[in-house]
Formats: C-alpha cells, sequence, structure tokens
C-alpha cells in the first residue's frame, strides 16, 4: 500500500472515530439535567466559536475583507435575511472591500 | 383532506434538508475545487485526492493536510492533527445525534459519519423540526457530501484556477450563513448569547496560545459550560417547558 493511501485512511479514522464513537451511545440513557443543559449549549457555543475569530483570520492579510464580511452578515442576519442571503451579502461586502483597498 | 403524515413524509423531510443544505453546498464547490487542486500541486495523485473527499469529508483537515505535504510533514504527524481538529465533533453529535429519534446503529452511525460543522449548525438551529430526522439529515448531509467531492474531484482532474481574490471572498460564505443561522436563534432565546459571547471571547483568547484544533475544542467546552451554569435548556423532551424565564 503507497504512503499517500495510508495518510488518507489514518486521517479517514481520525475524523471517523470522533464522529461515529459517541453516535453509537448518544441518548441511549437520559443524562442529568446539567448535563442536558450543557448539551443543548453546545450548538450556541460552537456556532459563536466557529464565527470568530475565523472571519477575521481566514484571510489574514485581507482581515478588513473578512471584517466587513461579518458586518455585512449581522445587519442582513438582523433584517431577518435567511442565512444563504447574509452569505451572500458578505461575501459581496468581502469583494467589494477587496476592490476598493 | 391532507393529513400532517403526507405531507411529512420521509421524502419530503430528505428533500427539505437536500434545499436547506442547497445554497451551503454550492459555495463548497469552489472551495473544494481549490483543494483538490492544492492537493495535486502537493503531490497527491488525483484519484487519492478525490478519495481524500469521499472518506475524510472534513474541509479544515483536508486544508490542513495539503499545507503540511507541502511542508513535507511525517504522515504520523498529519493523522494527530487531523484527530485534533475534529475533536470538537465529539461534543457536536452527542448533542445532536438524541435528538434525531434514529434507534438503528448503522443509520445514526452513517448520520454520523458525514456530520460536518455545517450540517451540524443547520441540523441543531434550523426552525423546520423535520430536518432533525434520519431523513432530514441525510438530505442535508449528502448533498453537502456530494457537492464536496464533485467539486475536488473537479479541481484534482482539471488545472484552471479561480482569481485567488474572488476565491477567498466565496471562503468567507461560511461565516456569513453561520452568523446568518445564528442570530435567528439568538433572537428566540436571547440568554444564550451569553454562550455564544463566552465562547467567542475564549476562542479568540486561545486562537494566541493554542494550536488551532485545540483553541476550538476549549472554546466549545467552555462556552456551553455556561448554559448549565445560568440554567438555559436541558429540557426533557417529553415534557412541557420547564424553565423559568426572568428576564
Amino acid at each position: 500500500m503507497s504512503t499517500e493511501l495510508v495518510l488518507i485512511l489514518g486521517m479517514s479514522a481520525a475524523t471517523m472515530i470522533p464522529r461515529i464513537l459517541p453516535a453509537l451511545f448518544a441518548g441511549r440513557v437520559m443524562p442529568p439535567r446539567k448535563i442536558r443543559q450543557f448539551l443543548d449549549a453546545v450548538p450556541y457555543a460552537a456556532l459563536g466559536a466557529l464565527i470568530l475569530p475565523g472571519v477575521i483570520t481566514s484571510d489574514i492579510n485581507h482581515w478588513p475583507a473578512g471584517l466587513a464580511a461579518g458586518i455585512v452578515a449581522v445587519i442582513a442576519a438582523l433584517l431577518r435575511a435567511p442565512a444563504f442571503i447574509a452569505g451572500t451579502a458578505s461575501v459581496a461586502a468581502a469583494v467589494g472591500v477587496r476592490l476598493l483597498t | 383532506m391532507t393529513t400532517p403524515n403526507s405531507i411529512d413524509s420521509p421524502l419530503s423531510r430528505f428533500l427539505r434538508g437536500a434545499r436547506l443544505a442547497a445554497p451551503m453546498g454550492l459555495t463548497y464547490i469552489p472551495v473544494a475545487f481549490s483543494l483538490g487542486l492544492l492537493a495535486v500541486q502537493a503531490g497527491l495523485s488525483p484519484w487519492i485526492a478525490a478519495l481524500m473527499s469521499a472518506i475524510v469529508f472534513a474541509g479544515a483537515s483536508q486544508f490542513a493536510a495539503v499545507a503540511m505535504l507541502h511542508s513535507a510533514t511525517a504522515p504520523l504527524q498529519i493523522v494527530i492533527a487531523t484527530l485534533f481538529i475534529n475533536l470538537r465533533h465529539i461534543v457536536f453529535n452527542l448533542a445532536l445525534i438524541p435528538k434525531l429519534g434514529i434507534r438503528s446503529t448503522v443509520a445514526r452511525a452513517l448520520v454520523a459519519a458525514i456530520m460536518t460543522d455545517e450540517g451540524f449548525a443547520f441540523g441543531s438551529l434550523s426552525a423546520d423540526p423535520g430536518i432533525r430526522t434520519l431523513a432530514g439529515m441525510l438530505g442535508l448531509s449528502g448533498t453537502l457530501w456530494l457537492c464536496w467531492n464533485g467539486g475536488t474531484l473537479a479541481g484534482a482532474m482539471l488545472t484552471p484556477k479561480l482569481p485567488p481574490m474572488l476565491n477567498a471572498a466565496l471562503g468567507l460564505m461560511i461565516y456569513g450563513m453561520f452568523i446568518g443561522l445564528l442570530i435567528p436563534a439568538l433572537k428566540k432565546i436571547p440568554r444564550a448569547a451569553w454562550i455564544s459571547g463566552g465562547a467567542i471571547v475564549i476562542h479568540t483568547l486561545a486562537w494566541f496560545w493554542l494550536p488551532g484544533g485545540w483553541a476550538m475544542v476549549v472554546a466549545i467546552l467552555a462556552g456551553a459550560a455556561i448554559g448549565p451554569l445560568l440554567d438555559i435548556g436541558g429540557e426533557d423532551e417529553t415534557k412541557p417547558e420547564t424553565v423559568a424565564h426572568v428576564d
């Protein structure tokens, strides 16, 4: 087997074990209330952590474009735009800032 | 007369999942395309690059792997980095899988195997509860998987290139969509803003002195710990609302 193939299989295992293992037993028993509150909070924590600082650092050399994209998405979302529109608006804002700077 | 059952069939839920994922999936294509290109430039054969997207299906770790291959990192180190980057999926799937009502172990494993950040975010926070089912999640994640793999294959096989500026701007799409998803959810439960805000502060601080995957894991764990502190959520879904709203 080539080194490349071993690498890809290893990466697959390193991705699939954290994904599948918890799924096999999650929710089979009712965890205590504090644990349920913790798990319910995960999406809010994860979304926060996924958005920042990533939106600024994803293209660190052009961080103003990322900042503009984030601000425009917040405004769009506050105006009740669907997620797809907020995303499109943020890309347009980033392109705009890149063209101006 | 239509019954709720005839409208809410598994096929309908699958299609609603696919429709929810379609715009996100479209933005995957150019990103995956550049991944395929970079992977081949880093020395992987096109079919290995395509196989990586099929059986790893994790954007951040795949880009990290390609960057490490470029700087001639040892395979074992790449695999360890992949594991750290993906540790957050343990908490994601512990949180979401029980909400899907899937009994079959094989079906649970399948949904879990193709769960991405985007699949988790849309699956958890969609206003449509039909997404939080086996059919809904297969439609959602399956669409993302097809787009990711189609894009990688095209990038690995072809050579043309998008202008780097457009590529970078498209990379921001995901953040705009995450914001567009989080803000309506926070409007419903304003106190959950403490959880998101806490995770942002912790991630930003941790980002300076921890490797990327670790900073993310620490921020999610610490941010989610704010939930029990504020006594938000945790309802037994078979019972009526039990949380006292004090604000």
